[in-house]
């Protein structure tokens, strides 16, 4: 199924419900991937807490994030949200990505 | 700026997250491809997006040229996303750096280093203090990579100092063709003064040579003074500092002045800043008729301040609020009297913005394309509220920056197509023509780089 239309499912169905992000089951190789993305792109702002940013590991600051569906947190990653800019200085990342990576801030994931 | 001890704490987490997972294991609803599907692409602002057909991110550089040689269609490079004009949107091919980063190379004798041009000015600072150097200024934003930065002609504040294109002193391009370029003033002048500034349109830049120095500690003071008195005393101050700048509040009578000297005191480390994040859009809801009022008297309750910091922690700032920015560099003798009626308009036209001015100086450089070519200019700087409609104001605006012989940032801006272009940088023909030879099929050129270099 195209990647688009299961965004768009998503999408709907976050409208008609508040279920909390589901961080999808990932390789070890794309962990690994996602994690060099995380060290030249999101430690910038979430190791120190830059612009309100929550700080990884922070298992507390994370819950309101990860309490919404995973399509309104890829929506934020994608297009910015507060201090946060488009795609969080990580051009590179895919929606996985963006994913894997929230569940090891937050201490969560597969 | 990260602090160097959580980077390290968190980077011991996560090789352990690799390891052995989370907290808790959930069940995946859906699978989603690793690969680099066609997904939106925006700046750091927001305000300019694309979707492009591909999002590639070579490992190397040697992958770098086996992928542009086998390339057809657009090609645009991308650093960190931090321009404000168009020069990255692309339905083509968005090449991302930012895995071909790091320190290459350095000399101990020449005080000079390499780097790969993915490399983040974040980056640089403690890369260049391990092998004991430093650069000689920075802008204050340093989440830029190198390529995008001097790509750009970005620059700081001090008259003794260029931007950092003026510190380059060697650039290895890889031609669209896919063939490898390396520059340096000895090796061909003509192609590498052409290369310090350009706008990613000659090639992508894979390894920038830097000029340096040792490093140093910088005294960072700020303080809030009438603007009246900053303009009044700005020329003998910015003698007095090696950096100096001041950012002067519209609808309101007050600056922010920032000034550096270097000095070999211990580090004494600034008071953490409060996360200003709701300020601005709460400021920006003030009406415009009490916002004189309002601003001089909460200027005036802000502290002066005094930090001692290594010259890369000093010269840069988290930004907290997103904006939008539009940046003109006038001559230097022009420049107050620029940002003076700047202000003047800001006021009698009661135009609602919120944001300071900035208003920096940076010393000459011989880069074709930089806008510190051919003297010192004054570098002028408005924004708006990321998300706010910033044109009736910076079109406004850039009529009085033009009529002060105002050339715009490559980066931020600007509504200025070949014609005028041509006008305010006289090496503009030369630089089209290399273009034109360095990328015969005008792969390089997205819709507003075509605008700019007169395709």
């Amino acid at each position: 199924m195209p990647r688009t239309t299961i965004f768009a499912m998503l999408l709907f169905v976050s409208s008609c419900s508040q279920d909390p992000t589901v961080f999808p089951r990932v390789s070890d190789a794309d962990k690994q991937s996602a994690m060099e993305k995380w060290q030249r792109s999101c430690a910038l702002c979430h190791v120190d807490g830059n612009g309100g940013a929550p700080r990884v590991g922070d298992h507390e600051a994370w819950q309101s994030r990860i309490a919404q569906p995973s399509a309104v947190l890829l929506e934020h990653m994608q297009k910015g949200f507060g201090g946060m800019p488009p795609l969080g200085y990580c051009m590179d990342c895919s929606e996985q990505d963006f994913l894997v990576l929230t569940a090891f801030m937050a201490g969560e994931g597969p | 700026m990260i602090s160097r001890r959580n980077f390290l704490l968190a980077s011991l987490l996560a090789p352990l997250f690799v390891a052995v997972g989370g907290k808790k294991s959930l069940a995946a609803p859906f699978e989603l491809s690793s690969e680099l599907l066609p997904e939106p692409w925006a700046n750091w602002s927001g305000a300019l997006s694309a979707i492009p057909a591909a999002r590639l991110a070579p490992a190397s550089e040697a992958e770098l040229v086996q992928l542009l040689a086998g390339l057809t269609g657009e090609i645009r490079p991308v650093g960190a996303g931090h321009s404000f004009s168009p020069l990255v949107p692309t339905n083509g091919n968005l090449v991302v750096l930012d895995k071909i980063s790091g320190l290459l190379s350095h000399s101990t004798e020449q005080n000079s280093a390499v780097f790969a041009a993915g490399t983040r000015l974040s980056d640089a600072g403690p890369l260049l203090a391990d092998v004991g150097q430093a650069m000689f200024n920075l802008p204050d934003i340093d989440r830029q990579t190198l390529a995008g930065a001097i790509s750009t002609s970005t620059h700081g504040t001090g008259l003794g100092f260029k931007s950092l294109s003026g510190y380059v002193n060697s650039i290895r391009l890889v031609l669209p063709s896919g063939q490898v370029m390396d520059l340096d003033r000895n090796l061909d002048e003509e192609r590498f003064l052409a290369a310090r500034v350009s706008l990613g349109a000659l090639g992508v830049v894979t390894q920038v040579g830097f000029q340096n120095r040792a490093p140093f500690r910088l005294k960072t003071e700020t303080w809030v003074e009438p603007t009246a008195d900053v303009i009044a005393s700005f020329d003998a101050r910015s003698l007095e500092y090696q950096h100096y700048e001041f950012l002067p509040f519209p609808h309101a009578d007050h600056s922010l002045v920032i000034a550096h000297k270097e000095t070999t005191e211990d580090e004494v480390p600034p008071i953490p800043e409060e996360d200003s994040g709701d300020l601005f859009a709460m400021l920006n809801r003030v009406p415009i008729s009490i916002r004189s009022y309002l601003f001089n008297f909460l200027l005036k309750e802000i502290p002066a301040t005094t930090s001692v910091e290594t010259s890369y922690r000093a010269l840069t700032n988290v930004r907290n609020d997103r904006f939008n920015e539009m940046e003109y560099s006038v001559p230097v003798a022009s420049g107050l009297a620029c940002v003076s009626e700047v202000l003047q308009v800001i006021r009698d036209e009661a135009i609602d913005v919120v944001f300071p001015l900035e208003y920096r100086t940076i010393d000459e450089d011989d880069s074709w394309l930089s806008m510190f070519n051919g003297g010192p200019r004054a570098s002028i700087s408005i924004h708006r509220s990321a998300g706010l409609d910033y044109k009736p104001y910076f079109d406004r605006i850039e009529r009085i920056f033009l009529q002060y012989g105002g050339r715009p940032h490559w980066g931020k801006v600007h509504s200025l197509g070949f014609a005028q272009l041509n006008e305010l940088y006289p090496q503009l023909k030369d630089f089209v023509r290399l273009q034109k030879e360095f990328d015969p099929k005008g792969q390089m050129l997205n819709a507003h780089l075509a605008h700019v270099l007169g395709d």
